[in-house]
């Protein structure tokens, strides 16, 4: 099993996929928090401004949150796992090799769920830099708290876990296009017309819902019980992905 | 309309012969009534054949025959709706290292694009716990190494075929499923291929299943043919039984082919065409067929015994034509 996870990460460095999305997503990240610092605060585009405006740990923790736009890069991250390699036809290759299918399946999760925790490190180091940069650059203090620390702890869970998911997602999608479009279209789209119509369902979804618990904002559940409806989700979708794996035939 | 007719019916239950002077040991190939349905459509109907260890067997019959899919189902890249598709004795998902026994080459593979020759086959062998020595051992043997460490997406169509008997052989396999390796070669590639592949069946001993729909690709290196068409087992057996068991064929020249080839074929000769004009007809006596002419008044420019080649029966045995 270890060898086949290395196998998956071998795949993950010998293209440009993982790569590139995290570039694309960590200069978003960067960006967006510079702007932050730009713009906020007062009107003159004061570089003191922005920074007077983050005294508290939950300020500090809300400007480092767009971090968590990394979740979406992730999910579609795995969800090319599967189907990347339908598209390019390399899944027969893999399955000549490894015909237990699960097998691959669990470890494209295990790999995809390293890289996932190694994206949303790599993401939230950047949006960390820019802030604490900016606050030490205007000799502005740091409010450091436990929040804070919950928060960057988060984000890189959540991407892994996202990551995981979203294997399991293109698992049951091969087709890559049709992976990618529903994973971002349930995040994007039908978990945030759900939420607005019908709320109380929203609270129970898995990125809306489990997003809400974690920021702390969910009001019934709490941060651990925020991961642990994630990780339901998780389990059923790769559940999902893996039989339909099994029972398909390879074109 | 002129339809084939099968002079050898190998599909009867209980057949799955295994060709004269298999050892008694399992063959290296063996399908027994495999069936694969997609929907309406039979892509395999009830095929039995075997393939005994240590030869080189062509897997022969038009563009559409049921070939990839019957290869697929060797290999588990596809269930069959009935019957069994073995190797080497066992259904290959069951085989503990699959790799290092049954290299398989499927028109099914791909690469992925941006990786290299050299990657692609170093992420074969980590999977496979092999060494990365092997990756270079096989980029000499299939002659790339000057191409190892460039992108796959700028591979000709013989560089990719050559990477795909690469990948076959990463394993050191005893038995190899070669599915149209020939496709996309160019003649000095399709010779290449053709020593490349009896060298590793006769100075190495492995089997080869090699399928084509090229029948000059493969005649001249296989010892064994099966021939299927439309899904169903034509026939199979030595190259020199096949032909044997076709016998002579008769080469009819006539502006009245069609009608000629009609009545021919209403006496159940096995009539294919082979040209505008021309006829390769067998199963009849040179006699009746001057006699079917000459009673219908149909004029015929030549009419002629000839012996027939693996070529002509694989013709006439899988040719359909229509008017």
């Amino acid at each position: 099993m270890i060898r086949l996870v290395g196998a998956e990460l071998f795949k993950l460095r010998t293209t440009r996929l993982y790569l590139g999305l995290l570039g694309v997503a960590t200069g978003l990240v960067v960006v967006t928090t510079a702007l932050y610092f730009l713009l906020a605060g007062d009107a003159n585009l004061t570089i003191e401004g922005a920074a007077e405006t983050i005294t508290t740990p939950a300020d500090l923790r809300s400007v480092l949150d767009v971090s968590g736009v990394a979740v979406l890069f992730t999910l579609v991250l795995g969800a090319t796992a599967v189907s990347s390699e339908d598209r390019h036809r390399t899944i027969a290759a893999t399955f000549l090799l490894t015909p237990q299918r699960s097998k691959v399946v669990a470890a494209k999760v295990a790999a995809y769920l390293v890289a996932g925790i190694v994206f949303g490190l790599v993401v939230e180091v950047a949006a960390t830099t820019v802030a604490l940069g900016w606050l030490t650059a205007t000799s502005a203090p740091i409010p450091w708290g436990s929040t804070v620390i919950a928060g960057l702890a988060l984000t890189p869970v959540a991407t892994g876990l996202a990551a995981g998911l979203g294997v399991g997602i293109g698992a049951a999608i091969p087709n890559q296009l049709g992976a990618v479009l529903v994973s971002i279209g349930w995040v994007m789209l039908v978990e945030q017309l759900i939420g607005g119509l019908l709320p109380k369902v929203g609270e129970w979804l898995p990125f809306a819902g489990a997003g809400l618990a974690i920021t702390g904002e969910h009001p019934h559940m709490g941060t651990a019980g925020g991961l642990g409806l994630f990780f339901v989700y998780f389990l059923a979708v790769v559940a999902v992905g893996m039989v339909v794996t099994r029972r398909r035939d390879i074109a | 309309m002129i339809e084939h007719v099968s002079l050898v019916d190998g599909s009867g239950p209980d057949s799955a012969p295994i060709f004269a002077g298999a050892p008694e040991t399992a063959p290296a190939v063996e399908v027994v009534h495999l069936t694969k349905r997609y929907g309406d459509t039979t892509a395999v109907d009830d095929l039995s054949f075997a393939i005994s260890s240590g030869t080189i067997a062509g897997f022969l019959g038009p563009n559409g025959a049921g070939k990839t899919t019957t290869f697929r189902m060797l290999v588990g890249l596809a269930t069959p709706s009935s019957g069994s598709a073995r190797v080497l004795g066992a259904d290959y998902r069951s085989l503990e290292g699959p790799i290092r026994r049954v290299g398989a080459m499927l028109e099914v593979s791909g690469y992925h694009p941006s990786r290299t020759a050299r990657n692609h086959l170093r992420l074969l062998a980590r999977t496979a716990g092999l060494p990365d020595s092997r990756v270079d051992e096989l980029l000499a043997l299939v002659e790339l190494e000057d191409a190892a460490d460039r992108a796959v997406r700028g591979f000709s169509s013989g560089m990719r075929q050559r990477l795909g008997l690469a990948s076959a052989l990463i394993g050191d396999p005893q038995l190899l499923l070669l599915d149209e390796p020939a496709n996309g070669l160019d003649p000095k590639g399709i010779r290449w291929l053709r020593q490349f592949l009896r060298s590793l069946a006769h100075d190495e001993g492995r089997t080869v299943f090699v399928s084509s729909h090229v029948l000059a690709e493969v005649a001249q290196m296989v010892d064994e043919v099966v021939i299927i068409d439309r899904g169903r087992l034509i026939t199979q057996g030595p190259v020199d039984t096949v032909v044997a068991h076709m016998g002579r064929g008769l080469v009819v020249r006539s502006p009245d082919a069609d009608r000629l080839g009609d009545l021919l074929h209403a006496r159940e000769a096995t009539v294919s065409r082979t040209g505008d004009e021309q006829l390769l007809v067998s199963g009849i006596d040179i006699e009746e067929v001057g006699r079917i002419a000459a009673s219908n008044g149909l004029t015929l420019f030549e009419l002629r015994e000839e012996g027939m080649s693996l070529e002509d029966t694989f013709l006439a045995l899988t040719a359909t034509e229509e008017k």
